[in-house]
C-alpha cells in the first residue's frame, strides 16, 4: 500500500512546524511584559537551568593583566577573603570576584544612572532614562572619568577594577549570562572606570536628590509665613544634634563669621522670593520615601566594659537581591580591610581594618535646588545673572537608545544654574532650572574618601580622607584602637544666605556663595560626654554659624542619645540591641496624652479593651505588636482630621502635612490651639474632642484584627526585599519583622537597615555583621538570600580580620582559590 | 529497517551532542534528519520516537540541573505561574517533545514525498 498523499501531510507539518518555531524563538508577552524567545529559555543545555548551577569555584587560569597570582578564601557565607600581593593586583581580583557574583547588578545600577536602561528594556523605562540624562549624569560621569585619568594614582585603582570586570566578562559563554539577561534578553557589555563614576552618582540619586522647595513654596504660598513657619519648624525643643551641645567651631571666631554671613546675605537675597510657583503645574516632585534613615555612633572606651571603643552603623537604604552591598576582606601590603562595599565601586564604602573602624549616614542637607530664571526677552531664552547681566540658554542634545523602535533625540535647555528638566506643563518643576551641585560640580574625591578610610589608622588618616568627600554628604563617623572617636559632617554643604532659600526664588544667590570650606564643616573629637551618635538628624544646635538647612529626623536621635547616655558600661550586645531596638519616640511622648484626652463615655467593651491594652504598652514595634497598629491608625485619623484647613487650602496642588512630631508636640503643648478646629462644623474643636473622635474612626477596624494570627504591624508596615529588577518570584515578602521609620530601627516598606555592623576596636579588631540578603546575586542559589533569616532574627555573624590566606582558610567551610596570570 | 526504538535512541544520543554546539533547535534538526533516514511503515509513528526522545533528553537534562544545583527552577516555576519546579520540569520534557516529534514528522513526510515506500 502506499501511503496516500504524504505531500499533504509534510505541508502540514512543515506549517506546524514553523509556527512552532515562531512561538519559540520570538518574544512573547506575559502578564504585562515581555516573556524571553522560550526555546532558549526552556532548553536545559541554554535556558535558565544553567544558572541553578551552584559552584563555580575552581582555580581561574590565564587572567589577563593580572600581575600575580591572587588567593581568594570562600567562608562558609560565601564572603571572599582577597590576598594579593600588590594593590593592583587586589583591585582586579575585587572585580573579577564580584562579577561573578553580580554581574547583572553592575550593569543595571551603571544603566540606570547612564540613561541606557530602554536600550534594553525599550519603551517602558524611556521616562526613567530621560530624566537623568536631562540631570546631566551622563555629562557628570565623564567629569568624574576624566579627573579620574589625569590621577594615575587614582586611575589605577578604577582601571585595574574594571580590567577585573571585564577578564569575568570576557570569558562567560551565552549559556552562563546572568538569569537576568536570559529573562530580559540581552548580553553583559564591558565595564569601565566611568560606569564606576556613574555607580557612585546612583548613590547620589538614592541619597542627594530629595527637594523640598518646591513643596515648601506651594505650601508657604497657600498658607502664609507665619503659618508655614508655625508648621514646619526647622528645629525642635529637645532636638539633640549630630554633634554634641558645646562642640567647638574648631577655634573660629563665631561672631565674626556670623557678622560676615549677614552682610552677604543682605547683598545676596534677591528681590524676588514671592510666588515664584503662582502658575506652577499641580504635579509635585515626588517627595523623599519615608524610612530613609541610618544609625551611627562610636563609644568611648572609659563607656565600655571592655574598656575598648566601640563603633556601630546601620545605614538604612532601599532593601533589595541582589543587596546593594556585598561584603569582602582585602589585603595586600599596607592595607587590610573587612567590609562592604557598592559592587562597581572598587575597596570596601563601611568596614574596618587592623587599627579602626568607621560608618557613614546620610546627612539630610538639602543639595539640590528648583531655581526660577527671570528672563528678559519675550521669548524667554535670555535671562538675568546675579550680576545684573544677562545669558542665554543654550541646548544639549542627547541619544537615547530605545529596544524596538527609533532612537530618541532629546533636548535640553540649560542655564548656568542648571538644567530646565521638566517641561510637561502639568509638572510644578517645569520651567525651573534644577540646581544640584553633585551634577554641578562633579568630582573623584569620593572613592578616594572611601579607599582613604579604608587604610585610615589615626585621628589625622580619617580628617584627611574625611575632607575628600564631597557627595554625597554623610556624617562619617570614626574610632580606632588609640581609643579615639570622631565624626564629622562630611561632603560639600551648600553656603545658604539664609531661610529664604528654602522656597523656590529667582536664580541668583547660590552662585554668589558657592560651599563652606572643608574645614568649616561641623566635626566633634573625643567628646566628654564619651559618645558620638547620627541618625540623619540636623547637625548642630543653633550656635553653628552657618546656615543650611534639609531633611532631618528627630526621633532616632533622641533615643538613641538617651540609650547612650546611659551611665551602665556598654559591649557589643548593647550596641546589636540598640541597632534592633523597635522603640518609637513619638508613641511614647504621645501615647499617655492620647489616653488622657480620650472621652470613654459610652465606648464598647472592645474599644475599652484597646486602651487598656495601649496603657501596658512599651512602644515598642513589634512584628506582632496590635498596640502600635492602633497608635498608628488613630494618630493617621487625628492628622487627618487636625490637618483640615491644609486639605482645604491646597486645591489641585498638595500641600505639605506636618510631620506627626510636630503634631505630637502640639497636641501635648497646644491642645487648645485653632489647628483643632474643625471649619466645617460650628462648634470649636480642641485636641480632646479630636482625640475622641479619631479614635472611634480607628477602633472597630483595628478589633477586626485582634485575635489574628499574622504579625498585625509587620503586615501593616509591609516590610520587603525586592529584586533589583522588580521580578516578583525573586523577591521575599515573607519578613515577620518589627521596626518602624523613626525607630532605630528603621524598617518601613521597602525600606530598611541594609547592613548592621558593630565594632570592639580591643588589641584585635572583632565585629559582628550582617545584611538582608546573600552574597551571591543569582536566584535560588543557596547564597542568595541566605542572611535574611538571620537578620530578620536580629542575629549577627562573627567576623575577625585574616591576616593571611592560610589563616582565612582556616575558617569553618573555607574554601581557596586561586586566580593566575596569563593571557587566553 | 531502522526501528522506532532505535530512531528513539539516536534522537536522545544525537541531541545530546548537537546541544553541546547548537541552540535550542539543535535537537529539532537531529529529529528532522532521523525522521528523513528512518524508514517507516507508517512515517507518522516517528512523531513518538520525536516524543520520547527528545522528551526524554530535555526532561531527563532539566532533573539533572535541578537536582544538582539550587531553587532557582521553583523560582521560574513561580514567575511563569506553573506551580512548582516538577511541572515546569514537565513542561520542559513536553517542548522538547514537541520540538523533536514535529521535526521528526517533516523529515519523515519529506521522505516519504520524494520516495514513496512500497510494502
Amino acid at each position: 500500500m502506499t501511503n496516500p498523499r504524504p505531500w499533504a501531510k509534510l505541508l502540514l507539518c512543515l506549517a506546524l512546524g514553523v509556527a512552532w518555531w515562531a512561538l519559540l524563538s520570538f518574544s512573547l508577552p506575559l502578564g504585562g511584559t515581555q516573556a524571553p524567545p522560550l526555546g532558549d529559555f526552556l532548553s536545559p543545555y541554554t535556558g535558565f537551568y544553567r544558572n541553578n548551577a551552584v559552584d563555580y569555584y575552581d582555580d581561574l587560569d590565564h587572567l589577563p593583566g593580572l600581575r600575580a597570582p591572587v588567593d581568594v578564601v570562600y567562608d562558609e557565607r560565601l564572603v571572599p577573603h582577597i590576598y594579593a600581593s600588590s594593590p593592583g593586583d587586589l583591585y582586579y581580583a575585587q572585580g573579577f570576584v564580584q562579577a561573578q557574583h553580580r554581574l547583572f547588578q553592575f550593569d543595571l545600577t551603571a544603566r540606570s544612572a547612564d540613561g541606557r536602561l530602554s536600550e534594553v528594556i525599550g519603551e517602558r523605562t524611556l521616562e526613567l532614562d530621560r530624566e537623568r540624562v536631562r540631570i546631566g549624569s551622563r555629562r557628570a560621569a565623564d567629569v568624574i572619568d576624566s579627573l579620574w585619568r589625569a590621577d594615575p594614582k587614582a586611575y589605577e585603582v578604577v582601571e585595574r577594577y574594571a580590567a577585573g570586570v571585564n577578564a569575568y566578562i570576557a570569558q562567560l559563554e551565552p549559556h552562563e549570562y546572568p538569569i537576568e539577561y536570559k529573562l530580559l534578553g540581552f548580553a553583559p557589555e564591558s565595564w569601565s572606570p566611568r560606569k564606576t563614576g556613574l555607580t557612585a552618582l546612583s548613590m547620589a540619586f538614592v541619597l542627594n536628590t530629595h527637594n523640598r522647595n518646591i513643596a515648601a513654596t506651594i505650601t508657604r504660598d497657600a498658607l502664609g509665613q507665619d503659618a508655614y513657619d508655625a508648621l514646619f519648624p526647622e528645629r525642635f525643643r529637645g532636638d539633640r544634634p549630630v554633634l554634641p551641645k558645646g562642640t567647638q567651631w574648631l577655634g573660629r571666631d563665631t561672631a565674626l563669621i556670623r557678622a560676615r554671613e549677614r552682610s552677604e546675605l543682605q547683598r545676596a537675597v534677591p528681590r524676588v522670593y514671592e510666588s515664584a510657583l503662582s502658575d506652577a503645574g499641580s504635579a509635585l516632585p515626588p517627595q523623599p520615601p519615608a524610612g530613609v534613615g541610618s544609625n551611627n555612633w562610636a563609644v568611648k572606651g572609659r563607656r565600655t566594659r571592655s574598656g575598648h571603643a566601640l563603633l556601630a552603623n546601620d545605614p538604612h537604604l532601599p532593601l533589595t537581591l541582589p543587596s546593594i552591598w556585598f561584603e569582602v576582606e582585602l589585603h595586600t601590603g599596607g592595607l587590610h580591610v573587612h567590609g562592604v562595599n557598592l559592587p562597581g565601586v572598587p575597596g570596601v564604602v563601611i568596614g574596618f581594618n587592623e587599627e579602626a573602624a568607621w560608618g557613614v549616614t546620610n546627612v539630610g542637607v538639602g543639595v539640590l535646588d528648583y531655581r526660577a530664571l527671570e528672563y528678559t526677552n519675550p521669548s524667554e531664552t535670555r535671562y538675568r545673572l546675579p550680576d545684573g547681566t544677562t545669558a542665554e540658554l543654550t541646548y544639549r542634545v542627547e541619544r537615547i537608545g530605545v529596544r524596538g523602535a527609533e532612537d530618541v533625540l532629546d533636548t535640553v535647555a540649560v542655564s548656568a544654574y542648571g538644567p530646565l528638566v521638566y517641561t510637561d506643563a502639568d509638572d510644578a518643576r517645569a520651567g525651573l532650572a534644577m540646581d544640584w551641585l553633585t551634577v554641578r560640580e562633579p568630582s573623584d574625591e569620593t572613592i578616594q574618601a572611601f579607599l582613604g578610610l579604608n587604610r585610615a589608622a589615626s585621628l589625622r588618616d580619617f580628617v584627611q580622607a574625611s575632607y575628600r568627600l564631597e557627595w554625597p554628604a554623610q556624617n562619617m563617623v570614626f574610632a580606632n584602637r588609640d581609643d579615639d572617636i570622631a565624626l564629622r559632617v562630611s561632603g560639600k554643604l551648600p553656603r545658604r544666605v539664609g531661610a529664604a532659600e528654602k522656597f523656590v526664588g529667582v536664580a541668583g544667590p547660590r552662585a554668589a556663595t558657592g560651599t563652606l570650606r572643608p574645614e568649616e564643616n561641623p566635626i566633634a573629637v573625643n567628646p566628654p560626654q564619651g559618645y558620638l551618635a547620627s541618625t540623619n538628624q540636623v547637625s548642630t544646635d543653633a550656635s553653628y554659624p552657618y546656615y543650611y538647612y534639609g531633611n532631618f529626623e528627630q526621633t532616632r536621635s533622641r533615643r538613641i542619645n538617651e540609650l547612650l547616655g546611659k551611665p551602665a558600661k556598654v559591649g557589643l550586645e548593647e550596641m546589636k540591641a540598640y541597632q534592633l531596638d523597635d522603640y518609637f519616640v513619638t508613641a511614647a511622648e504621645l501615647t499617655p496624652r492620647l489616653l488622657e484626652f480620650v472621652d470613654r463615655a459610652g465606648l464598647g467593651q472592645a474599644s475599652l479593651g484597646q486602651l487598656a491594652l495601649l496603657q501596658q504598652w512599651d512602644y515598642r514595634y513589634t512584628a506582632d505588636a496590635v498596640e502600635a497598629v492602633l497608635f498608628e491608625r488613630w494618630l493617621a485619623a487625628l492628622s487627618r482630621l487636625t490637618w483640615d484647613e491644609l486639605a482645604a487650602a491646597e486645591g489641585d496642588r498638595t500641600i505639605l502635612r506636618p510631620k506627626y512630631h510636630r503634631l505630637s508636640e502640639l497636641v501635648r503643648e497646644d491642645p487648645l490651639s485653632p489647628w483643632f478646629d474643625v471649619q466645617a462644623t460650628p462648634e470649636r474643636e480642641t485636641a480632646r474632642e479630636l482625640v475622641t473622635r479619631a479614635f472611634r474612626e480607628v477602633t472597630d477596624e483595628v478589633a477586626a484584627l485582634e485575635g489574628s494570627d499574622e504579625p498585625v504591624w509587620a503586615a501593616y508596615n509591609e516590610p520587603r526585599i525586592e529584586h533589583i529588577a522588580r521580578i516578583g518570584a525573586f523577591s521575599r515578602t515573607d519578613l515577620p519583622v518589627g521596626g518602624r521609620a523613626g525607630a532605630l530601627n528603621a524598617q518601613s516598606g521597602s525600606m530598611g537597615p541594609s547592613w548592621r555592623m558593630v565594632v570592639e576596636l580591643g588589641d584585635e579588631v572583632r565585629a559582628e555583621v550582617v545584611y538582608p540578603g546573600g552574597q551571591s546575586g543569582r536566584p535560588g542559589h543557596p547564597h542568595y538570600d541566605d542572611y535574611v533569616g538571620a537578620w530578620a532574627a536580629g542575629e549577627y555573624y562573627p567576623v575577625r580580620l585574616r591576616k593571611t590566606a592560610d589563616d582565612a582558610e582556616a575558617l569553618v567551610g573555607a574554601e581557596r582559590i586561586t586566580l593566575n596570570p596569563g593571557e587566553r | 529497517m531502522r526501528t522506532l526504538g532505535t530512531a528513539t535512541l539516536l534522537i536522545l544520543a544525537l541531541g545530546f551532542v548537537a546541544a553541546l554546539v547548537a541552540p535550542w533547535w539543535g535537537l529539532a534538526a537531529v529529529a528532522f534528519a532521523v525522521g528523513l533516514t528512518t524508514r517507516l511503515a507508517v512515517p507518522g509513528r516517528i512523531f513518538w520516537a520525536g516524543l520520547l526522545g527528545g522528551g526524554l533528553l530535555w526532561g531527563l537534562s532539566a532533573a539533572y540541573f535541578d537536582l544538582s544545583g539550587g531553587a532557582l527552577p521553583a523560582r521560574i516555576a513561580d514567575l511563569f505561574g506553573l506551580g512548582s519546579g516538577l511541572v515546569l520540569g514537565l513542561t520542559v520534557a513536553l517542548v522538547g517533545g514537541l520540538t523533536a516529534g514535529l521535526a521528526g514528522l517533516i523529515g519523515a513526510y519529506l521522505r516519504a514525498t520524494i520516495q514513496p515506500v512500497q510494502t
